[in-house]
């Protein structure tokens, strides 16, 4: 008797568009090159400080031409989900048992995202005096 | 109840004769008790008992029934026909597996996966009868109660991308059990499973999209379990690394 293969098909290139949770998934993973990318921008910054006043001071103009404060926006909200979908991981896992059981995911979502900001506050105040 | 009329669009594959799958159309009557699963029994009764699928309890327990249903995957028997949005009601086999026939899946490489982390009791000495059983308190039960209820019905692996992307990874369903046994206060193999599980193909590959979780039909959140296993790997590898194996328990 013959014996006949199963049929095996390959995942569609588009699979991530089928479905808004994957959509974000990809935007998440995007998100955390992005932010990995933004550090590097900011090490550069910090190189051409070390270069002199003129070489900082292209860089400052450049960094606020049009184009890249565009650019820098959509970095930022690629940061923004990576950051809140983490955040939204951490919670519906809860690797790390605080309380007797687990809080609910919201309840947790909630609790760390008000931490995050809290703590940004605190850096942003230190850094700069104030909002 | 009123009878009404809806097109069932199934995905047919006969190895051996097509040479890929296509959608066939049957029209069916319908009321507003049956599920997707009662229409798929309806066309093999009275229409083409060609057709050919799995099916057992008709109540969500045995998990064979699984299908994608208008793009959601979902049991068949836990969907009603007039749930479903669209204008017919298309059943496709479970995406990521195999296609055997029809809407029928192989599964034998999940069932591989399975064995290989032990979803069992692992004792190093078994206790002598005469001692009685184990016992457990609420909280012991409690602590593996949500990842006992796995039906092996694979919706996780037909939602995980990264079980698409590469087959050799263990899954979700292997490591939510696996984590049931690891949680069970009766169990000794752990440390075993944990170093079975602590490699390339194994809960590290998981990157937290999350959608086996939701695709759940018992919600036993395997995507859950797989961070815990992590979190449990990583303490188990910084414990062999920083401490002497005479103070290991």
């Amino acid at each position: 008797m013959p014996r006949f293969l199963p049929y095996t098909s390959k995942r569609p290139a588009g699979w991530w568009l089928r479905n808004p949770r994957y959509l974000l998934f990809q935007a998440r993973e995007v998100g955390g090159i992005l932010t990995a990318a933004y550090g590097l921008v900011l090490l550069y910054q910090l190189r051409q400080f070390h270069r002199g006043p003129s070489a900082f001071e292209w860089f400052q103009a450049m960094l606020q031409s049009p184009p890249v404060v565009l650019l820098t926006f959509v970095v930022f909200g690629f940061i923004m989900v990576h950051a809140l979908t983490w955040f939204q991981s951490l919670a519906r896992a809860q690797p790390v048992a605080l309380t007797k059981r687990p809080m609910p995911w919201r309840q947790a979502f909630a609790v760390t995202v008000v931490l995050w900001i809290l703590v940004s506050v605190v850096v942003l105040y230190l850094f700069f005096g104030g909002l | 109840m009123a009878e009404k009329d809806v097109v069932f669009r199934v995905k047919r594959y006969r190895p051996g004769h097509d040479a890929a799958p296509h959608y066939q159309e049957y029209r069916i009557p319908y009321t507003d008790d049956m599920v997707v699963l009662d229409g798929l029994n309806y066309i093999k009764d009275q229409i083409d008992p060609t057709l050919t699928f799995r099916w057992s309890c008709r109540m969500g327990i045995c998990g064979s029934c699984g299908a994608s249903v208008n793009g959601k995957l979902r049991l068949t028997c836990g969907i009603f026909i007039k749930e479903v949005r669209g204008r017919a009601v298309t059943v496709d086999p479970m995406p990521n597996f195999p296609i055997l026939k029809d809407l029928v899946v192989e599964f034998d490489d999940f069932l591989r996966k399975l064995q290989d982390v032990k979803p069992y009791i692992v004792r190093g000495e078994e206790k002598p009868l005469a001692e009685g059983e184990y016992l457990q308190t609420p909280e012991d039960v409690e602590a593996y109660r949500q990842q006992s209820m796995c039906i092996n019905c694979m919706l996780c692996y037909s939602a995980c991308p990264v079980f698409a992307a590469s087959d050799h990874f263990v899954g979700p369903a292997a490591s939510a059990l696996a984590y049931r046994y690891i949680r069970d206060s009766r169990d000794e193999g752990a440390d075993e499973r944990l170093g079975i599980l602590s490699t390339k193909t194994g809960i590290w590959e998981c990157t937290f999209v999350g959608e086996c979780s939701v695709v759940c039909p018992k919600d036993v959140d395997p995507a859950g379990a797989i961070q815990n296993l992590k979190v449990l790997a990583s303490i188990r590898q910084m414990r062999e690394l920083l401490v002497p194996k005479w103070a290991r328990r």
